[in-house]
C-alpha cells in the first residue's frame, strides 16, 4: 500500500521560534511530522486519474454498442455525484474535496451500472445516493464501508426494478445466445432460463462467446465488453493501482465453479470450458472484479486476506447466479463481502517478528 | 411469606379489575365488530358482480370449495363466485372471481398477496385520479387494470399472456384483439405473478365452474 | 407553564427522535399520513389512560412486581382500544392491522410510566401523557409524510405530482431505516450547533 505523504496547507505546522530563525539566515523552513516517513511522488488524484484512463475503453465500447445515450448517462452520473460531494462539503463546512476526482470515478462506476435506457433523472438519484450516503455520510474518501457505486445501484434496484431490469439490445442487433423459444434481454437470463427448463444446449452458447468478448450484448453500460474491460483492468494492475490478487482469485473461483457445474457432463473436454467462459465474460463479473471490488477503502489490506475476499466473492456470486432468484449476482457478492472485510483484516493480519499470536 | 401474599395480592387484585372491564368492553363491541366483518366479506363478493344483485351464500362439497356465492338479479342466476389461491412470485395470492355459467368471468378483485412492491404488488394498483391540490376529484370506484382485463374472458379455455405492453395504455381496438384471443397483458417484470393469476383460474375456477353447471342443469 | 411542557414533549424531549423510544411501530407505520396520525392518536390515548392510572395506583403496587401491573395496566387499555377500532372503525383496523395491539409493547408507554407517571402527581403525569403522545404524533407525521411521498408520491392518500415515479424502497423497511436516520441525524445535526453556540 502506498502511503500518501503530502501535506496540505492547513496541516502543515505554523512556523516555530526555531523555523523562523532559520529563515531569517536563509535556511530552508522545517517541516515537522511522525513517523511513517515515506515520501512518494503519487497523490490521490493521480490514482483517480488512472483510474479514469482505464474506463474510458469500456466508455467508448458502451457508446459504440448504445449509442450517445450511454455518454449522456455517464456525464449525468459524474455530475451528480461531485455536484452532491461539493454541496454536502459545503453544508458542513469541510474542505472541500472534490478536487480528488473520486467523486467522478464513483460518477462513472454509478453509470457502468445502469441500463443504457434508465431515465436520466433516475441516475442522478442513484448518483446522489451513492457519494451522499455511502460515502459522505461515513466520512468521506476511505470512510466508506460498503462500494458506493455499488450502493448506489442497489438503491436503484430496490426503488425502480423495472426500469432497472428494462436491457435494450444493441445499436446492432445484439445477439444474446437466444436458443429457439426463449427470448431474454440479456445473456445471463439466457443461460439461467436453459438451465432451469432443462434445454440447455452447449453448443447455442458457444456461438455467443465472440459477442460476449467484444461486446455485442445487452445489459448495462459497463458490462457489454469484456475486451474493454480487459484492457482497463491490465492497465490498472499494470501500473500498480490495483492488486492483482482480487481479480484473480475472483474470476478464478468463478471460472472453477462454474466448471464444476458446467451441465455438459464432461470435465476435461473443450465442451466443459464453455459454460465458465460463458459465465466469465457475461454480466458484472470483469466490471466488478477490476473495477468494483479493488476499491481500496473497502478491500482488505494484507495479501492473504485479498485472496479470501476474491474467493468470497467468486462462491457468492456462483450461487446467486446458479440457485438464486436473480440471473446476476455480481454486486450483491461484493456489496455481502464488503461488510466482512474488517473482519478479514483482522483474522489475517501478519504475525510481527517475535511476537506470540494471541486470541484475536 | 408475607411480601409473597402482597405481591401476589396487588397482582391478582389488578388482573382481576382488568380482565372485568375489557370483558365489559367487549360484550358492549361485539355485535358490532361481527356487522363490521361480515360487512367487508360482504364488500368482497359484491365487487366482482355488477351492482343491483341478490348475492346469497352456500355451503360446496366435492368439486367445490368450502364456501362460494351465487347472484341473481330478478330470480335469474347470474353466476357465482369463489375465492381462489395462486402460487405468486413470493407466496400465495388470494383473489375473488366471479364467472357465468358459459365460464365468462364477470370480475375478480385481489383480496390478499405478498409479491413484491412495484412490480407484482401492481395487480392491485390503481390509477388514482384525485389529486392532493384538487381532492374533489372525481369519486367513482375505479378497478384495477390488471383484474379489470380479466372481464369476458372465458375460464374453460386457456388464457394467454401478452408481454408487449400493459391493459391500461392499449387503445379499444387492441383491447378488443386480446379479448377475442383470451389474452390478458402481464405486469411488465411480473410474468410469474400474472401467470399465476391465469393458472389457477384454468385449473380451479374452471373446474368449480364445470360441476356447478352440472348442478345447475340437474336441477 | 403548558407551553414549555408541549416544547418538552415536542421538541426537547420527543419520544421517537430525542428519546429514541417506539421506533419499531414507528419504522413500520409511518408509510402513509393517515396511518401515522392514526397510530399516533390511538398511542396518545393508551398513553394518557395509562399514566392516569398508573399515577393513581402507584401508592399502593408493591415494587417488585411494578412492571408487570404497569404492563397490565397498558395492555387493558390497548385491548379496549383495540375493540373499540375494530367495532366503530374498521378501516383503520385493516390499515394498521397488528400495529395497534403492538402499541403494548410500545417502549413510550412502559417508559413513562417508569420514568414519569410512578414518581408523579396525577396532574403531571396527565399533562406529560399528553405532551409526549403529541411528540410521537408530531414525528410520526414528519416521517409518514417523507416516506409517503417519496414511496408513493402521495399524501393522504391523494395523489401529488403528476407523472413522477415514486422511489417504492421508500415504503418499504428500508426506507424506513433511512428516514429515522436521517431525520434523527439532522436533528441532532441542529441541537450540536445551538449546544456550540450557547
Amino acid at each position: 500500500m502506498i502511503t500518501l505523504n503530502t501535506l496540505t496547507d492547513s496541516e502543515k505546522p505554523a512556523i516555530t521560534a526555531q523555523t523562523a530563525a532559520a529563515k531569517e539566515v536563509n535556511l530552508p523552513p522545517l517541516h515537522m511530522s511522525s513517523s511513517p516517513h515515506v515520501r512518494s511522488a503519487i497523490t490521490v488524484p493521480m490514482i483517480m486519474l488512472f483510474a479514469i484512463i482505464a474506463m474510458v475503453p469500456s466508455l467508448a465500447a458502451s457508446v459504440v454498442f448504445f449509442g450517445v445515450n450511454a455518454l449522456i448517462l455517464t456525464a449525468a452520473c459524474v455530475g451528480a455525484a461531485v455536484g452532491t460531494e461539493w454541496i454536502i462539503n459545503k453544508a458542513l463546512k469541510k474542505e472541500q474535496s472534490i478536487g480528488d476526482l473520486s467523486a467522478v470515478v464513483t460518477g462513472i462506476l454509478v453509470a457502468f451500472n445502469l441500463p443504457p435506457s434508465l431515465p436520466v433523472w433516475m441516475a442522478v438519484i442513484g448518483s446522489v445516493f451513492a457519494i451522499g450516503v455511502a460515502k459522505m455520510v461515513f466520512g468521506g474518501l476511505g470512510a466508506n464501508f460498503i462500494n458506493p457505486a455499488l450502493a448506489g445501484r442497489a438503491f436503484l434496484m430496490a426503488n425502480y426494478p423495472a426500469e432497472m431490469t428494462n436491457f435494450p439490445a444493441t445499436v446492432f442487433g445484439s445477439i444474446n445466445a437466444l436458443p429457439d423459444g426463449i427470448s431474454s434481454a440479456t445473456p445471463l437470463e439466457a443461460i439461467k432460463t436453459a438451465f432451469s427448463q432443462g434445454s440447455f444446449q452447449v453448443s447455442e452458447f458457444a456461438n455467443a462467446l465472440p459477442q460476449l468478448f467484444f461486446g455485442n450484448v445487452g445489459g448495462t453500460i459497463g458490462e457489454t465488453s469484456a475486451l474493454a474491460l480487459l484492457i482497463g483492468g491490465i492497465f490498472l494492475i499494470a501500473g500498480r493501482i490495483i492488486d492483482f490478487r482480487i481479480p484473480l482469485t475472483y474470476i478464478g473461483t468463478v471460472f472453477f465453479l462454474f466448471w464444476i457445474a458446467n451441465g455438459t457432463g464432461t470435465y476435461f473436454t473443450l465442451e466443459s470450458i464453455i459454460t465458465p467462459v460463458f459465465h466469465v465474460l457475461a454480466g458484472g463479473l470483469m466490471l466488478g472484479a477490476f473495477f468494483m471490488a479493488t476499491d481500496m477503502a473497502t478491500s482488505p489490506i494484507t495479501p492473504k486476506g485479498r485472496i479470501i475476499f476474491g474467493i468470497g466473492c467468486g462462491v457468492l456470486t456462483f450461487l446467486i447466479r446458479k440457485y438464486g432468484g436473480y440471473p446476476e449476482g455480481v454486486s450483491y457478492s461484493i456489496l455481502l463481502m464488503n461488510l466482512v472485510v474488517p473482519l478479514i483484516d483482522r483474522c489475517t493480519r501478519p504475525t510481527i517478528y517475535g511476537e506470540v499470536r494471541g486470541r484475536g | 411469606m408475607g411480601e409473597i401474599i402482597k405481591l401476589t395480592a396487588a397482582l391478582v387484585v389488578i388482573s382481576m379489575v382488568i380482565g372485568l372491564a375489557v370483558a365489559v368492553t367487549n360484550n358492549k363491541t361485539k355485535d358490532r365488530i361481527k356487522e363490521q366483518q361480515l360487512h367487508i366479506q360482504q364488500s368482497a363478493v359484491e365487487a366482482v358482480f355488477p351492482s343491483g344483485v341478490a348475492i346469497s351464500e352456500h355451503e360446496g362439497d366435492g368439486g367445490l370449495p368450502y364456501k362460494y356465492w351465487s347472484a341473481s338479479d330478478n330470480g335469474e342466476l347470474i353466476g357465482y363466485a369463489f375465492k381462489i389461491t395462486g402460487q405468486g412470485y413470493a407466496g400465495d395470492i388470494l383473489f375473488m372471481i366471479s364467472a357465468d355459467t358459459a365460464g365468462k368471468i364477470l370480475g375478480m378483485t385481489v383480496l390478499e398477496h405478498n409479491e413484491t412492491p412495484g412490480l407484482g404488488s401492481r395487480v392491485t394498483e390503481v390509477a388514482s385520479n384525485k389529486y392532493i391540490w384538487y381532492p374533489v376529484g372525481s369519486s367513482e370506484k375505479v378497478k384495477p387494470w390488471f383484474t379489470e382485463q380479466f372481464e369476458g374472458l372465458s375460464c374453460f379455455k386457456p388464457i394467454g399472456i401478452d408481454k408487449s405492453g400493459e391493459w391500461h395504455k392499449f387503445d379499444a381496438q387492441r383491447r378488443a384483439q386480446l379479448q377475442s384471443r383470451n389474452t390478458v397483458t402481464a405486469i411488465t417484470g411480473s410474468t410469474i405473478t400474472t401467470a399465476a393469476f391465469t393458472k389457477s383460474i384454468e385449473r380451479k375456477a374452471a373446474v368449480y365452474v364445470a360441476s356447478l353447471k352440472e348442478k345447475y342443469l340437474e336441477k | 407553564m403548558l407551553k414549555e411542557e408541549v416544547k418538552r414533549g415536542v421538541i426537547t424531549e420527543n419520544p421517537i427522535l430525542i428519546l429514541a423510544l417506539g421506533l419499531c411501530p414507528s419504522l413500520a407505520v409511518s408509510t402513509s399520513v393517515t396511518n401515522g396520525l392514526g397510530m399516533g392518536l390511538a398511542t396518545m390515548f393508551v398513553l394518557v389512560c395509562s399514566n392516569i392510572i398508573i399515577s393513581i395506583i402507584k401508592g399502593w403496587v408493591p415494587d417488585k412486581v411494578r412492571i408487570p401491573c404497569f404492563i397490565m395496566v397498558s395492555a387493558a387499555f390497548v385491548s379496549i382500544l383495540h375493540l373499540f377500532i375494530k367495532a366503530y372503525m374498521p378501516l383503520l383496523d385493516q390499515r394498521l392491522g397488528i400495529f395497534i395491539p403492538l402499541i403494548t409493547v410500545n417502549c413510550i408507554i412502559l417508559g413513562r410510566a417508569e420514568a414519569f407517571a410512578s414518581k408523579n402527581s396525577l396532574s403531571r403525569s396527565f399533562t406529560d401523557g399528553i405532551v409526549m403522545g403529541l411528540g410521537f404524533t408530531v414525528s410520526l407525521l414528519i416521517l409518514s409524510a417523507i416516506r409517503e411521498f417519496l414511496g408513493s408520491n402521495k399524501l393522504f392518500d391523494l395523489m401529488v405530482i403528476p407523472k413522477f415515479q415514486p422511489l417504492t424502497a421508500f415504503a418499504l423497511a428500508p426506507g424506513g431505516f433511512f428516514t429515522i436516520a436521517f431525520v434523527m441525524g439532522v436533528v441532532s445535526f441542529l441541537r450540536s450547533r445551538k449546544e456550540a453556540r450557547a
